[in-house]
């Protein structure tokens, strides 16, 4: 399922939006709750002891109460009861406060209540003590006095002021939502960008110029460069490709070439037996020259193939000791060393061994040293040394003291059909794919291989590849 | 007619030499390297040029530029293995006159570079005519008045050059050098024999006399006055 940064962000942005601001408009709402509240109750506070001011002792009896009606001076809608402890009522009516009072009578609190389909906050004064008491031969006197202002007013004020934080939370949160989705979609723009140039990157044509956006955004600065280095690495490896193709083509019709020209030179005029037979002979040469030619491509082909595949161990490679490929590769090229009348010598100081599979082994040390006896001059040596190079790594050397390598040739030797000299190759029918398949060996052993020559005074080549 | 192949694969080169000598009886010349190449072709006695491009020592571009800018006229014809236009291009560009991509076919190869040899000496017909002497270019055969002159080898090869310069004054060395590969001085006393039995075969009885001897500078094939 594919899901989008941009909403995700918006999401994630909007939620701590939403809760940041139902906090604060919580907050506001409580405020002005609070707020509006007291300061009702501080009115209905002061009208309550207003009324109680009304409240003296009786002319008549010092321990009776008596309520000034005549004074009274309240805001209409104001409910009030006044009776004195013994429930005695003085004035007002009682009728309003209901069961409620018996809960709330000894709280000192305001609360909250209905009469009449209307709203009222209610306080009550318990056991007051009356302001207005001339003979103190008698005990204090006390009053209980309720009161009740109507609390829709303040109610709709509390409603307004909720709604009105309410509707400037959700235009807040809208403004930012916009804002958050038009940040974000401007800050992916130079990512989107990115991707579609990548999205332009051919093997053919590997270009990748990165987008100014990408230059300015640290955080898009990685993926730019990866992703250059990574177009330059598809053109190189393209490059390589189709020049091994285009080099390939070149002698395969070449070949070809040769073959057909043999051919047709048989076809044409008339010939003796004794001329066919040379012509066939000839064209089997040439047949066999393209084979080895088609062999050697599709060998270097498949070791630098697996090279990228992932090794299994102990199924594709093994352990091996070094001397027995080495040994094999000097036997089978005896024949070659005694026709060209080359000594081979063989130094071995202990026992190493290497991962690697023994033939690919004694292909890579078959090439280097058929080299070796290729380029040697008549009744010289050649030598190969097998010696430790580090605690982890061993080392073959091979040295002839034979034509050398022009300098100018020696950066190019491993090049796939690099042929230094012609003269040298054509003598020992090589097609320049001998050093580029030993070198193709020694890396999918994970090795390294170094070519040192000077003309005339003979070429060592050093392998050097890591202990098993 | 003296060919040079610059090719790198000995048996390739090889085979278009056998190929040329017997079927053209040209004279052909080899070399395995772009430098040799370039050596023997500024010598000046080639009539016509097969050159290879990828040839190590010079490459076959180089060759060919270096030739051109001694000012070298000698048609050449590339063998490439690229077939890609632009190369092609650049080639002709740089002074190819023909071009063959590999593999080619040997008979196509030989009618071009006949075709590229007449060209280089100004000829357009392959068959070729002095007064009523008529060289064919393609059989090889000549005739006089209608009447088939029967040549041997070597003879006809020496008609052959004349007629391609009919008009000119061609020198014994002009000669030797284009009938024989690079070893000719040791073939130097042979010209005057083939001169004489080719007048014998071709200008015996005849009121018009065609080929002239023009003492101290060689000889002219050409109807009437030898001046």
């Amino acid at each position: 399922m594919i899901s989008s940064i941009r909403g995700r962000v918006l999401a994630l942005a909007m939620l701590a939006q939403f809760l940041a601001m139902s906090c604060a408009v919580g907050f506001a709402v409580w405020y002005v709750h609070r707020a509006l509240w007291s300061s009702l109750d501080s009115e209905l506070q002061a009208r309550a002891v207003s009324l109680l001011a009304l409240v003296g002792q009786a002319d008549d009896d010092p321990y009776a109460l008596d309520f000034d009606a005549n004074q009274v001076n309240l805001p209409s809608g104001d409910l009030f009861y006044v009776v004195d402890p013994h429930g005695r009522a003085l004035a007002g009516s009682g009728s309003w406060i209901g069961q409620q009072a018996g809960a709330q009578q000894n709280a000192r609190k305001t609360w909250l209540f209905k009469h009449d389909g209307i709203t009222y906050r209610g306080k009550a004064l318990i056991e007051s003590p009356i302001f207005d008491q001339e003979n103190m031969n008698v005990p204090q006197l006390r009053v209980n006095l309720f009161y009740a202002v109507p609390a829709t007013q303040t109610q709709a004020r509390i409603a307004e002021a909720m709604r009105e934080a309410v509707m400037v939370g959700i235009v807040s949160l809208l403004v930012s939502a916009l804002l958050t989705w038009w940040a974000v979609g401007t800050g992916m723009a130079p990512l989107i960008e990115l991707a579609s140039r990548a999205d332009k990157i051919q093997a053919a044509r590997a270009e990748f110029e990165l987008p100014p956006g990408t230059l300015r955004s640290a955080e898009l600065m990685p993926l730019g460069r990866a992703l250059q280095a990574l177009a330059a690495r598809v053109r190189a490896a393209f490059d390589r490709e189709r020049q091994f193709i285009s080099d390939a083509a070149h002698e395969l019709k070449t070949a070809v070439a040769i073959q057909k020209s043999t051919l047709q030179l048989l076809e044409q005029g008339r010939a003796s037996e004794a001329e066919y037979r040379d012509g066939i002979a000839r064209a089997l040469e040439d047949t066999a020259r393209t084979e080895r030619l088609v062999a050697d491509m599709l060998l270097l082909s498949a070791i630098e193939h697996a090279q990228q595949l992932p090794e299994i161990p102990g199924q594709t490679s093994s352990r091996s000791p070094l001397e027995q490929s080495v040994e094999l590769a000097i036997d089978r090229l005896q024949p070659l060393a005694r026709m060209k009348d080359v000594q081979i010598d063989l130094k071995l100081d202990g026992t190493h061994y290497v991962t690697g599979k023994e033939q690919d082994l004694c292909l890579l040390w078959t090439n280097l040293i058929e080299n070796a006896i290729q380029h040697s001059r008549a009744s010289s040596r050649a030598t190969v040394e097998l010696s430790d190079a580090g605690s982890d790594c061993c080392r073959v050397r091979i040295a002839d003291s034979g034509t050398g390598i022009p300098a100018a040739d020696l950066p190019h030797v491993f090049e796939r059909f690099y042929r230094s000299d012609i003269s040298r190759s054509r003598a020992t029918g090589g097609f320049g794919l001998g050093l580029s398949i030993a070198k193709a060996v020694v890396d999918a052993l994970h090795g390294t291989i170094r070519i040192e020559s000077a003309p005339q005074r003979g070429t060592t080549v050093e392998v050097i590849l890591p202990k098993a | 007619m003296h060919v040079l192949v610059i090719e790198d694969e000995e048996r390739l080169a090889h085979n278009l030499a056998k190929a040329i000598s017997k079927n053209a009886g040209f004279v052909v010349d080899v070399a395995l390297d772009g430098e040799d190449g370039l050596h023997l072709a500024t010598s000046g006695v080639f009539d016509a040029i097969i050159l290879d491009l990828m040839l190590p020592g010079k490459p076959g571009q180089e060759v060919l530029a270096a030739l051109r800018k001694t000012g070298d006229k000698t048609p050449v014809l590339v063998l490439t293995a690229k077939e890609e236009k632009a190369s092609i291009i650049r080639l002709l560009d740089s002074g190819a006159d023909d071009y063959l991509p590999k593999p080619f076919d040997l008979g196509e190869l030989l009618a071009r570079l006949k075709a590229l040899i007449r060209r280089g000496k100004g000829q357009a017909s392959p068959q070729l005519a002095v007064g009523n002497l008529v060289l064919d270019f393609n059989t090889r055969s000549a005739w006089r008045a209608g009447t088939r002159v029967e040549l041997s080898p070597m003879e006809y090869r020496t008609l052959e050059y004349l007629m391609m310069r009919q008009g000119s004054v061609v020198s014994k060395e002009e000669l030797l050098e284009h009938l024989y590969d690079y070893n000719w001085e040791k073939f130097s006393n042979v010209i005057e024999v083939y001169i004489s039995t080719l007048r014998r075969k071709i200008d015996a009885g005849e009121r018009d006399r065609l080929i002239h001897t023009l003492r101290g500078r060689g000889y002219v094939l050409r109807k009437g006055d030898p001046q």
